[in-house]
């Protein structure tokens, strides 16, 4: 072209030519190799919109899966419909009658200390009433599904007290509540014209375990149940539409999440004189005990040393009972009686993580039983003088950390064979390297700071700590956009997440 | 390329070869005279007129002329300082034809040809004409000719090194002035990526130089775009007409009495008195009349003149210390980085250290002042080895009577100073001209290409910069000086959080420097020298240099209807030109397979008729010029001029002139750091979504300033501090861009009067008054964008504008390496207008005195406003006298001129600063010595060695005494 313009200038300078410089050709949007025009999600409550403890309408706006959507649209993405509860605080407490609604930063007027609090009042079940229009929804995703329950009819009903696996948002939208299931609704809708999945499950078969603090309540899927569940739903979903292409993504740490992050594991303030009464009155006793207990052998000296308490002025732990420990109730007899409350105690230590739900009962007064979390092992309560759960579900002890840390590592390998074996229909979001990277390095959108924190203006969590608030939820939805554009040689446009709202400032 | 040159040298080979069957018809003979001495004069031009055949006399004043055409034929014998004769040759033998020349005591008698591109006089010319002819050149009191221009009427003359002098007519003059065309032999002398002249950088050499004609005001009419605040013609000599060996030599000297120099206390300049150096042969001979060719070689070397200023652009910021942390001088360079270290309060990793250093209780103490890096002097980054060397080569060949063809080469290289929007050392640059033209008596048709090469070209601010950066990060400076300045706060017993007194502020800055200065490489030390020569030899940003071989291709043609129009004037033209940008992506988005070109026609028909038994001419001309990136524009010129009688003109006219954007005001693409620099095609300002989220940088600075005064104080102090960065008065101050229109030209229109006189012979008198008005100014418009959207109107800070807008507090690029700033070209939507007048008197006094003078008066009628720079630099008023006499003996001449202009203000984007009044004296004394034929000449300009700056961010300029010797074999 060079010298062809120039021989051409040279021959026939007086002429003008006619060929004038072009720029360079922006590359043209292209769905690629995939087709865009009827996507259907089916996830948990992350491809919900689900923020700040509540599903609410404008959470639900700014769900990841209808950004995606949305982005779609450039490219011949049809109209995404979402389940709209029509709420402006959603429901906070279902199982209270929906009193509270969403979460938001608020200023403890004694402490002046922000803290998430729901919004008084709540919708009064809003959120949780019948969806009419089922027939024509893109997103089935439910919040707290695991994998179980989205294969189950009982999910959807009776609302019974018998029927545990009952969930009301998805008992609002199922298509015969009772009999039909999630993923028996989501591949009707798939197989009618859908052409791209959004498929993002296994979340909740962890993240309940974990967030109940690794106690029984809710139980942890096994890797067996895991395998089997996940494939029966993933194949369920590709074989309804057998040409489609779609979208899958693993589970991330949520060890990582904001709610093991948000309160540390010292958050008690101490002054010398509370310290020196703590230690002259609690500490010195309990650790003497502990020093008899070794010397005769019914623990260890390492046990001893791992649960003797020490109160100093500044920052300190937090009281907590750990069923690993050798519950000395037996020996806490005679003069050592007063000990009892303590016969599995020890203070946490920086490898324990602290539910972001525990800051609500630290320091609480718990009356004659003492200080909770300070002089009493944390439990979650903040009246005085009430029978105690012994606060399990308030805590991540290593062992429990790394039980989690090992399922979830299973269950990728799983979703992430799933994802190989259909490598031609599928792309893989690899949420987990996500998160770790946000949590260790944060990141940086257009410039400005995201982080794996619920503290505004840079937060990308919402107040629940589990959730991505709606920044971050652009954040997410430009993850699978570039896995998407990666894998199918599409252009989806990415959206910039700072349009979105991010956790508002403390208010009184 | 190479197959260009291959090209044209093949075609030079070919003409030179041809043989041509010559059969004359007409053989002329005779000898020419001077009608006093008698003795015989050499170098006469002999021309038959409406052909291109001629011939010279020799040293004897011998001439013989063949002709291809029968008789009778009118013969033209001219010679410079001599009444020109036209003789009628009828027999078709003609010998003895002996003409005696008459010394030309009568003014205004020069012919000039750019007016109206065609030959007329001077005393008709429908626009404001200037001319130096070969005996002002030789005679010039400065120490070159190009500089002797400035006594030129109308024109206006700055200088950004000792051999980068920068021309301009009716005001807004800048140190590269792309209003402005400069023509050698009818070839544009712009280096093309900065479409600018570079002065006398390029172009013939002062020996072979003919004549400089100078139109002020716009010519867009005729030469198209750009030729828009005026144009100046240097015409070289043609081998045929001037033959022979001749050669100069030179020696000067400059920076006398430099070591007295400081303007803050150090010692600026080398120093010492340095010497210059010149010199200079020429060699041109012709055959047959047919064939001649000629060499002109020169080389000009010298110790540039230093750029000494150190005054503080950013004085207005000084918070009132005596002296100001955050001063930018503006011959310093590095510290232009700079930073407000009260917003360095709101990082979290510089609260980290702070807290560590257990100075936490002293971070809302750190003040609301701007710091800035400590800069090296201007002379340890700019190269003062300025030189110049050029060479020019002309081939002409006669294909017959009527047509030549001819190949020119000019070449120009070297290292000058160039001062744009900062300081650029332009070394070891280099220009290449080549042109191949054909032409006759009532046509031209030529082709030329310019070629460039940046050579070694760098910025030397940025250098500055590099340097500094180079010894330790920017992030590292401000934050060991912010520590320090903490640590310092509390040494003198400050209370934590208290700003402490304004002394004990300004101490803390002082040791805050002397600290975070540690170690410094010290000026031309080796880690100083490895760092600069590291900066020079990367290309920017990364580094300093320049890597650009910008080719411009031009070809145009004329057309004179003479032989075939007689009751009017008519002809008519076109051009094309192709811009073949190749800056290798460091200046433009040109990197490989993105070949940016961009492509001019043009097209100008003239028509004039004389009227009222030839008292009244009138002449339309109108030309159509487009530029493949702007619409079409057609610019006219009508001028009346009445001669009552010949010597009495009075003229008219009016016309429209046009500029378009620079190359770089289209195309360039280029990180500067703080910003990028965006061409003003809409592509550019859509490729890099430049208007999302932007705001004005003049609005963003405004929103800066109030959240570093309030930052840590009040609702902000403490942990609060951050909330600073939403404040609503802060953000109120955002003007938000959503749009700016593309670059378009910029357009004058301008009406000129003047009458030109000669009362008795002996006294010229010229006036003349303009008006121009000036439309759609190119500008750049620079922007910063947030990261997201903000609520201007929010009532308390939020989180949303708080994260989104702490982008804006710096420029920065973001985690995809994309910039947040940008400046764009665009155009004012406002007119300006100026007026201006002048007035020249030249007396013809009895015995070869001549006494002459010009007053000139420039006046903007309103500025730009809008926070926009106006840019007129120029002075309002401005004289020149001059008085010489080149031959007071047979040996002796002289020449003094004078020159006064007032101060006026300097605005440019490197620094805006008043330019004093001055007043310089300059002046030559010449002895000839006819044994040798060589003239002596002994002269100075600025003889009192008076300092002064011709512009604001200029280098400091003195006298230059200098002694010469010219030989000339043909010195009669």
């Amino acid at each position: 072209m060079r010298n062809s313009k120039k021989y051409f200038a040279l021959a026939f300078g007086m002429m003008a030519a006619a060929c004038t410089y072009d720029f360079p050709e922006t590359t043209e949007p292209t769905a690629g190799e995939a087709d865009f025009t009827k996507m259907i999600s089916v996830g948990s409550g992350l491809s919900t919109g689900f923020m700040n403890g509540a599903l609410y309408t404008d959470g639900q706006d700014a769900s990841f899966v209808r950004i995606l959507a949305q982005q779609m649209q450039a490219l011949g993405g049809g109209t995404f419909t979402q389940p709209d509860v029509d709420s402006e605080v959603g429901c906070y407490n279902p199982a209270a009658g929906c009193t509270a609604g969403r979460l938001y930063l608020k200023i403890n007027p004694t402490t002046g200390a922000p803290g998430p609090a729901p919004k008084l009042p709540g919708d009064g079940g809003k959120a949780l009433a019948p969806y009419s229009g089922s027939a024509n929804l893109n997103n089935f995703a439910v919040p707290s599904t695991t994998l179980l329950l989205s294969l189950i009819p009982q999910t959807g009903g009776p609302a019974i007290p018998q029927n545990p696996a009952y969930n009301p948002y998805y008992g609002r939208i199922a298509s015969t509540p009772g009999v039909s299931t999630i993923i028996g609704d989501a591949a009707t809708a798939f197989g009618n014209g859908g052409t791209f999945l959004t498929f993002w499950l296994g979340n909740d078969d962890v993240l309940g375990y974990a967030t109940a603090g690794a106690s029984v309540a809710v139980p942890l899927t096994t890797n067996d149940d895991f395998t089997s569940r996940y494939n029966s739903a993933l194949t369920a979903m590709l074989s309804a539409s057998p040409n489609a292409k779609g979208v899958v993504a693993n589970i991330p740490d949520v060890t990582s999440l904001p709610f093991f992050s948000t309160v540390a594991y010292n958050p008690i303030p101490l002054d010398a004189a509370t310290a020196g009464a703590l230690t002259s009155q609690l500490a010195v006793n309990y650790n003497a005990f502990l020093e008899g207990m070794a010397a005769n052998q019914i623990i260890t000296a390492d046990e001893a040393a791992k649960r003797k308490l020490t109160y100093s002025a500044g920052s300190n732990p937090i009281l907590i009972n750990d069923e690993t420990l050798t519950n000395l109730e037996p020996y806490m007899a005679g003069p050592y009686a007063g000990l009892k409350p303590y016969a599995i105690a020890r203070q946490t230590t920086k490898n324990d993580l602290i539910c972001l739900t525990a800051g609500s009962y630290i320091g609480a007064n718990l009356g004659a039983n003492g200080v909770n979390g300070v002089s009493a092992p944390l439990t979650n309560t903040t009246s005085a003088n009430t029978q105690a759960l012994k606060g399990d579900d308030l805590i991540l002890i290593p062992q429990e950390i790394t039980q989690i840390q090992n399922s979830i590592s299973t269950f990728n390998g799983i979703i992430k064979a799933a994802a190989d074996a259909n490598a031609t229909r599928l792309a893989f979001v690899d949420a987990n390297a996500i998160l770790a990277s946000l949590k260790t390095n944060g990141a940086e959108i257009n410039g400005s700071t995201i982080t794996a924190s619920i503290s505004p203006p840079f937060g990308g969590f919402g107040l629940d700590g589990v959730y991505p608030n709606a920044r971050g939820n652009g954040y997410l939805a430009n993850a699978f956009i570039d896995a998407i554009n990666a894998k199918f040689k599409s252009s989806i446009p990415r959206c910039n997440p700072n349009n979105f709202a991010g956790n508002e400032l403390p208010v009184p | 390329m190479k197959r260009f040159y291959k090209h044209a040298w093949a075609s030079a080979a070919l003409f030179m070869l041809a043989i041509t069957a010559v059969f004359a018809q007409t053989t002329i003979s005779g000898k020419v005279t001077d009608g006093v001495s008698g003795e015989p004069l050499a170098g006469v031009n002999i021309v038959v007129k409406g052909r291109v055949i001629g011939t010279v006399t020799d040293v004897n004043g011998a001439y013989t002329l063949k002709v291809n055409d029968a008789p009778p034929l009118t013969l033209n014998f001219s010679f410079i300082g001599f009444r020109s004769q036209e003789i009628e040759v009828t027999n078709a033998t003609t010998a003895g034809l002996d003409i005696k020349m008459e010394e030309q005591t009568i003014l205004g008698q020069e012919i000039v040809v750019s007016a109206s591109r065609a030959e007329e006089a001077i005393m008709q010319s429908p626009v404001s004409i200037e001319k130096m002819d070969i005996l002002g050149v030789q005679n010039t009191a400065s120490e070159n000719y190009y500089k002797g221009l400035i006594n030129m009427k109308g024109l206006d003359m700055t200088q950004s090194s000792v051999n980068f002098q920068i021309i301009n007519a009716r005001g807004f003059n800048s140190t590269g002035n792309t209003r402005f065309v400069q023509l050698t032999d009818g070839m544009d002398t712009q280096a093309p990526a900065l479409n600018f002249p570079i002065g006398n950088l390029n172009g013939p050499s002062e020996l072979d130089v003919e004549s400089v004609e100078f139109i002020p005001g716009s010519a867009s009419a005729l030469y198209g775009p750009n030729a828009f605040n005026g144009i100046l013609l240097v015409n070289s000599k043609n081998p045929f007409e001037y033959q022979g060996l001749s050669a100069f030599a030179k020696m000067g000297v400059n920076h006398i009495g430099d070591s007295d120099l400081n303007s803050d206390g150090t010692k600026i300049g080398p120093g010492s008195a340095k010497p210059m150096y010149e010199g200079a042969i020429r060699y041109a001979k012709a055959f047959n009349n047919r064939f001649a060719f000629k060499v002109a070689l020169s080389y000009s070397k010298a110790t540039d003149w230093y750029g000494t200023n150190l005054q503080d652009k950013n004085a207005a910021v000084n918070p009132g210390y005596s002296t100001n942390p955050g001063a930018d001088k503006v011959h310093a360079f590095g510290d232009e980085v700079s930073t407000n270290i009260a917003l360095l309060g709101l990082n979290p990793s510089f609260q980290n250290s702070v807290n560590a250093a257990g100075l936490g209780g002293y971070l809302s103490s750190l003040p609301n002042d701007i710091v800035s890096r400590t800069p090296y002097n201007e002379q340890y980054l700019v190269d003062y080895n300025a030189h110049n060397f050029k060479a020019n080569v002309g081939l002409n060949y006669r294909i017959t009577d009527k047509v030549e063809l001819l190949y020119a080469l000019n070449y120009g290289a070297g290292t000058s100073v160039y001062t744009g929007a900062q300081r650029y050392s332009l070394k070891d640059f280099s220009i290449q001209q080549h042109k191949v033209e054909l032409k006759g008596s009532n046509f031209f048709l030529r082709g030329y290409a310019t070629l460039e090469n940046s050579g070694d070209s760098y910025i030397a601010d940025l250098t500055g910069v590099l340097v500094n950066r180079a010894w330790k990060s920017d992030n590292d400076w401000f934050g060991q000086y912010s520590a320090t300045y903490l640590g310092a706060l509390a040494q003198q017993g400050v209370a934590p959080g208290q700003p402490g007194s304004t002394a004990q502020r300004e101490a803390a800055h002082q040791a805050a420097r002397n600290a975070a200065d540690q170690g410094r490489y010290a000026e031309g030390s080796t880690q100083f020298n490895d760092a600069k020569s590291k900066a020079r030899s990367s290309v920017i940003p990364g580094g300093s240099l320049f890597d650009d071989k910008t080719a411009l291709y031009h070809f145009e043609g004329k057309y004179d209807f003479k032989n075939q129009i007689d009751f009017m004037d008519l002809m008519i033209g076109a051009s094309y030109r192709l811009y073949d940008l190749n800056s290798n992506g460091t200046i433009f988005a040109d990197t490989a397979g993105n070949d940016i070109t961009i492509q001019e026609v043009g097209a100008y028909v003239q028509a004039a008729k004389k009227f009222f038994a030839d008292k009244v001419k009138l002449t339309g001309s109108l030309r159509y010029d487009k530029n493949e990136n702007f619409k079409g524009l057609v610019n006219p010129r009508i001028s009346a001029v009445y001669s009552p009688t010949p010597n009495h003109n009075i003229r008219v006219s009016y016309q429209s002139g046009f500029r378009n954007p620079t190359t770089q005001g289209q195309h360039i693409n280029l990180d500067v750091l703080s910003y990028r620099l965006l061409g003003g095609l809409p592509e550019y300002a859509k490729a890099y979504n430049i208007f999302e989220n932007a705001y004005t940088v003049e609005s963003v600075n405004r929103y800066t300033a109030i959240v570093a005064e309030k930052a840590g104080k009040g609702a902000y102090s403490g942990s609060n501090a951050g909330l600073a960065i939403g404040d609503p008065e802060a953000l109120r101050q955002l003007t938000a861009v959503t749009d700016a229109k593309p670059v378009t030209p910029e357009k004058v229109k301008a009406i000129e009067v003047g009458y030109k006189g000669l009362l008795g012979d002996r006294l010229l008198f010229d006036l003349v008054y303009y008006h121009n008005s000036y439309d759609n100014f190119i500008t750049q418009v620079i922007l910063r964008q947030s990261a997201g959207p903000l609520d201007l109107n929010a009532t308390a800070p939020t989180e949303q504008n708080i994260r989104n807008a702490s982008t804006l507090l710096t420029p920065g690029t973001d985690e995809n390496g994309r910039q947040n700033s940008y400046s764009a070209y665009t155009n004012l939507s406002k007119t300006v207008s100026a007026q201006g007048a002048a007035i020249g008197l030249e007396y013809s006094l009895p015995r070869g005195y001549k006494v002459g003078g010009n007053y000139n008066w420039n006046k903007l009628n309103q500025e730009l406003g809008d926070g926009y720079l106006s840019e007129f630099n120029t002075p309002e008023h401005k004289f020149n006298l001059t008085f010489g006499n080149r031959k007071v003996t047979e040996k002796i001449g002289f020449n003094l001129a004078y020159r006064w202009q007032s101060g006026f203000l300097w605005e440019a984007t490197f620094a805006q600063g008043q330019v004093p009044a001055v007043g310089l004296m300059d002046a030559q004394v010449s002895y000839k010595v006819k044994a040798m034929k060589s003239t002596f000449k002994l002269g100075g300009s600025d003889l009192f060695n008076k300092r002064y700056v011709l512009n604001y961010g200029g280098p400091t300029l003195g006298a230059i005494y200098y002694i010469s010797v010219t030989f000339d074999q043909l010195m009669n």
